[in-house]
C-alpha cells in the first residue's frame, strides 16, 4: 500500500509495463498511485512475463524500471 | 547434477518417505531409518490391492499401494474430502479422523494399518443429515473462518466430548492441541468445547458499544459520529436513484446482530469443497522440479526420462523468453533458462495421471546446474563484495521516451534504494533537539502458512479456460491468465467457493498456477497443481525481516520535533521489505524523514501479508514513544494523547485519532492501567508487565465492487458476485446486507459468489472487501426494489414510493395494513425474475483522513530465568466503521491478534547460511501459536459511522494484527525493566537482553 499518497495534488502518472503486477495493481483503488509511481516501500513486484520478481532480462521488476526504455518492456 | 531437491530433510512426508522404501508394510517400523532410503528415487509400487476399510459405519474397498495413507485413501479414493491435508506430516491436525472413537492423524496412518478398526471421518460423525451436537456448537459460536482446518478441530473435540463429557478448559486446550488454527479461531472453538458439553463458555468477551439514534439521518446527511463520542448529522452530496443512508444500527432489524455464518454447516460437516479437494474427471497432477541450490545457471534440463514414463501426459520447462537481452551479458551468462536466484525456484513441472506418478517423474527429470555463491542474510548482502542477486542498474538502452522518465532509485550491491520521504529540517531538529530516544529494531521473516497451500486446478478446454483457484482475488486470476496466455477474459472463468486461508499471499494466478494452465493446454486435459507445504514456506511469499534505526525527537514537553527512520529489510530477490509509513504519519511532527532500503538476498520472495510493513514499524514506534515518555516522567497514555492529532499542538478530530483517544482511556480501564507497576519493579524471578500498541491502516476502496441482485416470482432472492469469501465471513455479509434491505432473513437469501461469470468483486486483501461490495449490495437492493415496488404498488393500490419492505413483507408506510408478504409480493412481478446489477456507488465526500485506528493493551509473564514470555492477556479496542456482523468481526480480531503473538513470540524461518534452504518448511519445525499458547483475549467494538457511503463498513483484517507485538514488547519491558527489540521474543532474545543489562 501507499504511504504517500494521502491529500497530495494528482500527478501524472508513470506508464509502466504491461507485464508489472502487484497486490495494488488490482482492482479499481483511486487514490492508490504508490504503486505506480514506486514510492511504496511495502509493494512486492513481479512480473508476468516470468511469474517472477524479475523481468525477461533477469533483473528486478518495479515500477520505478518497468518503464519504456528498457529492453523487455511491453507498452 | 539431478535435481535432488525433493531429498531435503523436511520437505518429506511420510507417504512419499514409504515410497522410497521397498513397501509399505514393512515399513512401519523403520521410519526412524537414516535418510539414505529416503534419498533414493521413488519406485511408483505396482502391485496396488483393493482394501476393506471400515468407514462410517459401511465396509469399503479401496485399491491402493501399500505405501498410500489413510488420508489419500479417504480422500483419492473415497472421495471423503472432509479430511484436509494440511502439513501431511502429522503437525496440524487438519486429517484428524476417528479409529475406534480414538483421534487418529490420517496422515501418518497408513491405510493398511487400519486393520478392522472403525474409520469416522467428518462426513460420518453425525450421519442423517443432523448435526452432532459439537457441530451446532461450532456453527452457533462461530468456531471456523477459513474453515480449512475445522474438520480435523471437529473430530478432536468430538472424540474428547466421548470420552470426557465434561471437560475442563485446559483439557480442551489440550484435545486441540494438536489441531492448529491459522486464522487463529481457537477462543471460539474452546467455548463451543464448553456449549456443547453443558458448561459455562470459557468467556472470550465481546462488548458492542453502539450508538444510539435509530432513526435514519434527515434528507441529504448521514451520521457521523463514534461510540462513545459525539454524533452529528452532517450534510453530504447523496445522488437521488442511490440507497440512502440507513438508521444506525440500533435500527436495524438485521445488520448490526451477531449472525452465525450461512456456510457453517458446510464447513462443520467437510462439505465446503476447497481447491485441493477437487476431482475433475480426467485431472491429471502436476508436480514441479524446483532448484536445491539458492544461485545457480541452468545449463540443462532434460525431461526425456519423465517422458517416457506411463501416464506422463505433459511437461513443461521454463524458459528465458525468446529475444530477451539480459542487463549485463558480462555478468549474466546468456543461456536458455532464466537465472536460478533462491532455492526453490520452479524449473520444470511434469503433469501425470496420479500424484505419485508425477512425483516420480519430477524425479527423473534431470537438470545440470552450474552453482554460483550465494547471499542469503541481511548483513551478510549488505557487505561489499557479496554474491549480487541482480547485476546492477536495469538496463534502459533504447528509446527513454513517453511514460515519465524512471525515478532514480540507487542500486549498490544488492542494496536497493533508499525510498524516501521527508519533511521538514531534521538534520536541524535533531541537533536542536531538549531530547531524543533512538532504537535498533529487528524483525524476522514470517511464512503466511495458510492451511491450504497455494494450489489451482486448470482446465484449458478448446472454448475457454475454466480455472479453480485457491486465491484471495477471483478476478485477480483472470487478469493474469488472460495476460499470459493473450485469452479474451470473456473466454476465462476463475472460481473459488471455499478457500483455506490466505493473508495476502494468494494474488495472483502465481508462477505454479501459469505452469498448471500450460500444463492442460498441452496435456488437453485439467490439471491439479496443489503446492506441498515446503513449497508453501518457500516460493510464494512472506511477511520479509526487516532492520530499523529509529530516532525521536522532542521538546522538553513532550511535542515531537523530529522522526528519523532508516528501515533495511528483505524480501528476497523480490521487493517491497519495508516497514510502511507508521513512523511517517501516526504522529504529526514538523520534521519526517524516512529512508526505507530493500536487500536482495537469494532467497524465496516477499508477498503482501496482512497489514505489509506496519505490525513492523509498529513494533519500533510504540517502543521508542514508551521510552520517550518514561524519559519525559509522563505517562506513555497522555503521551500518546498529546501527540495523537491531526497537526502538531493541534486537536483530534479525524475519526480514527478521536477513536483511538476513546480506545486508550476504555483499555486502560480494562487492563488497570492505573495500577501498573514501575517498569521492571517487581520481585521475584516471575515478572508480569502490560504494554500498549497501537494500530493504524488506510481505508482503500476499489471501485471493482459489482454485484448482480434477482428477485424470482416464487420469491426466492440470489446475489452474486465474483468477490469471494477468504474465511471472514463475506459471504454472510452480504446475506445480511440484503436481507436487511429486503425486509428478509439472512438465511432466505442465497448468496453465490467467488466466480468471475458474475459482476466483478473486489479482492479479499487490505481490508477492502465490506468498503467495496457493501455499497455495491444495497444499490442493487435498491434499483431491484424499485422494480419489485412498481409491481406490488399496482397490486395494493398504493403508490411505489410509500411502499417498504419489512419484518418479511412489503406495505404500505403509510397504510401498514396495505400490505403483501414477501412469497405473495413477489408473485406481483410480471416476468419470472427481476434483476439489478449495481456498481458500487462513489463516496459521498471526502473527509481529510479516513484511516482506522485501534488500541491494543497486553498483559505478559516473564520467566527472568528461563526467559519465557507468556502472554497472559490482550484487550483490545477498535472501530471500523459500521458493524455489520459483530460475531464475525470478534473472530477476525482474535484472529489478528493471534496472528500478531504468534509473529512476537514464535514464528522464524530460518535459512541454511550456506544452502540457502529453508530448514523449517513445514509446521512441526516452524512454529505458530497454538491453542495452549491462547491467552484472555477481550474485545470492545466501537460502532462507527463517517458518512462515506450507504453502508459505512470498513474491514478489520488489518488493523486487528497491527499492533499486537508492540503491545507485547512494550509489556516485556514493563514487566522486566529491560527492552526486547528483536523479533521473535524467544527465550534466547530475552536472556540476552536481560545479559546486556546485568541482569542475570
Amino acid at each position: 500500500m501507499s504511504e504517500t499518497t494521502h491529500h497530495r495534488p494528482r500527478v501524472e502518472l508513470p506508464v509502466l509495463c504491461k507485464w508489472l503486477r502487484c497486490k495494488s495493481a488490482f482492482g479499481a483503488v483511486e487514490d492508490d498511485t504508490g504503486w505506480r509511481e514506486g514510492t511504496s516501500s511495502t509493494e512486492a513486484y513481479w512480473c508476468l512475463a516470468t511469474m517472477e520478481p524479475f523481468g525477461p532480462d533477469d533483473d528486478h521488476a518495479h515500477a520505478t524500471v518497468c518503464r519504456d526504455g528498457r529492453r523487455c518492456y511491453r507498452p | 547434477m539431478a535435481n535432488d531437491d525433493r531429498e531435503q530433510p523436511s520437505g518429506l512426508s511420510r507417504r512419499a518417505f514409504l515410497g522410497g522404501t521397498a513397501g509399505g508394510a514393512a515399513a512401519l517400523g523403520i521410519l526412524a531409518r537414516d535418510r539414505e532410503a529416503a534419498a533414493a528415487p521413488l519406485k511408483v509400487v505396482s502391485g496396488a490391492t483393493p482394501l476393506a476399510l471400515k468407514v462410517n459405519g459401511a465396509t469399503r474397498t479401496v485399491t491402493v499401494e501399500p505405501r498410500a495413507t489413510l488420508a489419500r485413501a479417504l480422500r483419492d479414493e473415497l472421495r471423503l474430502t472432509g479430511t484436509k491435508i494440511g502439513c501431511d506430516r502429522g503437525a496440524c491436525g487438519a486429517c484428524t479422523v476417528h479409529l475406534d472413537g480414538v483421534a487418529a492423524l490420517a496422515c501418518t496412518t497408513l491405510a493398511i494399518e487400519v486393520g478392522d478398526r472403525e474409520v469416522t471421518t467428518i462426513e460420518g460423525l453425525a450421519p442423517g443429515g443432523k448435526l452432532h451436537v459439537l457441530q451446532q456448537a461450532f456453527v452457533d459460536n462461530d468456531a471456523m473462518q477459513c474453515g480449512f482446518c475445522t474438520p480435523g478441530m471437529v473430530m478432536s473435540c468430538a472424540a474428547l466430548l466421548a470420552k470426557t463429557p465434561k471437560p475442563d478448559r485446559a483439557t480442551v486446550r489440550a484435545a486441540c492441541s494438536g489441531n492448529l488454527c491459522r486464522c487463529g479461531t481457537y477462543p471460539k472453538v474452546f467455548d463451543a468445547v464448553m456449549v456443547a458439553s453443558g458448561q459455562k463458555p470459557e468467556g472470550w468477551p465481546l462488548e458492542v458499544r453502539n450508538v444510539a439514534p435509530s432513526a435514519a439521518p434527515p434528507p441529504g446527511t448521514a451520521w457521523v459520529g463514534i461510540a462513545g463520542g459525539s454524533v452529528a448529522a452532517e450534510l453530504r452530496t447523496i445522488p437521488e436513484n442511490e440507497a440512502k443512508p440507513w438508521p444506525m444500527n440500533p435500527g436495524l432489524a438485521v445488520v448490526g446482530k451477531s449472525t452465525p455464518r450461512l456456510d457453517g454447516k458446510l464447513k462443520v460437516t467437510g462439505e465446503a469443497k476447497y481447491t485441493s479437494d477437487l476431482q475433475l474427471p480426467g485431472m491429471l497432477h502436476a508436480r514441479r522440479v524446483v532448484s536445491p541450490h539458492a544461485h545457480a545457471i541452468v545449463k540443462r534440463v532434460d525431461t526425456g526420462k519423465a517422458e517416457k514414463l506411463a501416464g506422463v501426459k505433459a511437461t513443461f520447462v521454463v524458459k528465458r523468453q525468446e529475444g530477451a537481452t539480459l542487463v549485463d551479458p558480462s555478468t549474466e551468462k546468456s543461456g536458455t533458462y532464466p537465472r536460478i536466484r533462491y532455492a526453490g525456484q520452479c524449473v520444470a513441472a511434469v503433469a501425470a495421471t496420479t500424484e505419485d506418478l508425477a512425483e516420480e517423474a519430477a524425479r527423473l527429470v534431470e537438470v545440470e546446474y552450474e552453482v554460483l555463491p550465494a547471499t542469503t542474510s541481511l548483513e551478510g548482502a549488505m557487505k561489499d563484495g557479496a554474491p549480487l542477486v541482480y547485476p546492477g542498474r536495469v538496463n534502459m538502452g533504447g528509446s527513454a521516451g513517453g511514460g515519465g522518465a524512471a525515478r532514480d532509485l540507487a542500486q549498490r550491491g544488492n542494496l536497493r534504494g533508499p525510498a524516501q520521504q521527508s519533511e521538514g529540517n531534521v538534520d536541524a531538529a535533531l541537533a536542536g533537539a531538549a531530547m531524543k530516544v533512538s532504537g535498533e529494531f529487528r524483525t524476522q521473516v514470517q511464512t503466511h502458512s495458510p492451511m491450504e497451500t497455494h494450489g489451482i486446478v486448470a482446465d484449458w478446454r478448446p472454448d475457454k479456460l475454466v480455472v479453480y483457484a485457491s486465491t484471495q482475488g477471483t478476478a485477480t486470476v483472470r487478469d493474469e491468465l488472460a495476460a499470459v496466455f493473450d485469452l479474451p477474459k470473456a473466454r476465462i472463468e476463475v472460481k473459488c467457493d471455499f478457500m483455506g486461508g490466505g493473508f495476502g499471499a494468494k494474488f495472483g494466478a502465481g508462477h505454479f498456477g501459469v505452469v498448471a494452465v500450460e500444463l492442460s493446454r498441452r496435456a488437453k486435459a485439467p490439471v491439479r497443481l496443489v503446492l506441498d507445504r515446503r513449497e508453501q514456506h518457500v516460493a510464494v511469499g512472506n511477511r520479509p525481516s526487516t532492520l530499523q534505526q529509529l530516532t525521536l525527537a522532542a521538546d522538553r514537553s513532550g511535542g515531537l520535533a523530529a522522526i528519523d527512520l532508516v528501515a533495511h529489510g528483505t524480501a528476497g530477490i523480490g521487493t517491497g521489505a519495508g516497514v510502511g509509513w507508521a513512523a511517517a504519519r501516526l504522529y504529526p511532527t514538523p520534521a519526517v524523514r524516512t529512508r526505507q532500503y530493500d536487500v536482495f538476498t537469494n532467497a524465496g520472495p516477499g508477498a503482501a501479508f496482512r497489514a505489509p510493513g506496519m505490525p513492523q514499524g509498529m513494533f519500533a514506534l510504540d517502543q521508542l514513544i514508551d521510552d520517550l515518555a518514561e524519559k519525559l516522567r509522563v505517562d506513555p497514555l497522555d503521551l500518546r494523547d498529546r501527540l495523537d492529532v491531526d497537526a502538531p499542538g493541534g486537536t483530534a478530530t479525524q475519526p480514527d485519532r478521536v477513536a483511538r483517544r476513546l480506545e486508550r482511556r476504555i483499555g486502560a480501564d480494562k487492563i488497570g492501567w492505573s495500577r501498573r507497576h514501575a517498569n521492571g519493579a517487581e520481585k521475584g524471578p516471575i515478572k508480569t508487565g502490560i504494554g500498549i500498541g497501537t494500530s493504524m491502516w488506510r481505508r482503500i476502496v476499489d471501485m471493482d465492487s459489482a454485484c448482480e441482485v434477482r428477485v424470482a416470482k416464487d420469491g426466492s432472492v440470489q446475489l452474486r458476485s465474483s468477490v469471494m469469501d477468504i474465511g471472514t465471513g463475506t459471504r454472510t455479509a452480504l446475506a445480511m446486507v440484503l436481507a436487511e434491505d429486503l425486509g428478509l432473513r439472512p438465511e432466505q437469501i442465497d448468496v453465490h459468489i467467488g466466480d468471475t461469470r458474475w459482476p466483478i468483486g473486489p479482492a479479499s486483501g487490505g481490508s477492502k472487501t465490506l468498503v467495496g461490495i457493501t455499497p455495491a449490495v444495497r444499490q442493487a437492493a435498491h434499483e431491484v426494489k424499485a422494480k419489485l415496488f412498481a409491481a406490488v404498488g399496482k397490486k395494493l393500490g398504493v403508490d411505489a414510493k410509500d411502499l417498504r419492505a419489512r419484518g418479511g413483507r412489503v406495505e404500505s408506510e403509510k397504510e401498514p395494513a396495505k400490505h403483501l408478504v414477501w412469497r405473495d409480493a413477489c408473485a406481483a412481478i410480471a416476468t419470472d425474475e427481476l434483476a439489478a446489477i449495481a456498481s458500487r456507488p462513489n463516496d459521498w465526500g471526502a473527509p481529510p483522513s479516513q484511516g482506522y485506528g485501534g488500541v491494543q493493551f497486553a498483559q505478559v509473564q516473564v520467566d527472568t530465568e528461563t526467559g519465557v514470555i507468556r502472554v497472559l492477556k490482550v484487550i483490545t479496542m477498535q472501530e471500523c466503521g459500521r458493524l455489520i456482523n459483530p460475531l464475525a468481526v470478534h473472530s477476525q480480531i482474535n484472529g489478528g491478534i493471534i496472528h500478531g503473538i504468534s509473529w512476537a513470540l514464535f514464528e522464524d524461518r530460518c535459512l541454511d547460511p550456506q544452502s540457502g534452504r529453508v530448514l523449517n518448511a513445514n509446521l512441526d519445525t516452524y512454529k505458530v501459536l497454538g491453542a495452549r499458547d491462547v491467552p484472555f483475549i477481550e474485545v470492545v467494538l466501537l460502532d462507527q459511522y463517517v458518512g462515506l457511503t450507504n453502508t459505512d463498513a470498513h474491514g478489520i483484517g488489518e488493523p486487528a494484527n497491527v499492533p499486537t507485538a508492540a503491545a507485547v514488547a512494550n509489556a516485556v519491558y514493563n514487566a522486566i525493566g529491560v527492552r526486547v527489540r528483536e523479533l521473535p521474543m524467544t527465550p534466547r532474545t530475552v536472556l540476552a537482553a536481560l545479559r546486556g543489562k546485568g541482569r542475570v
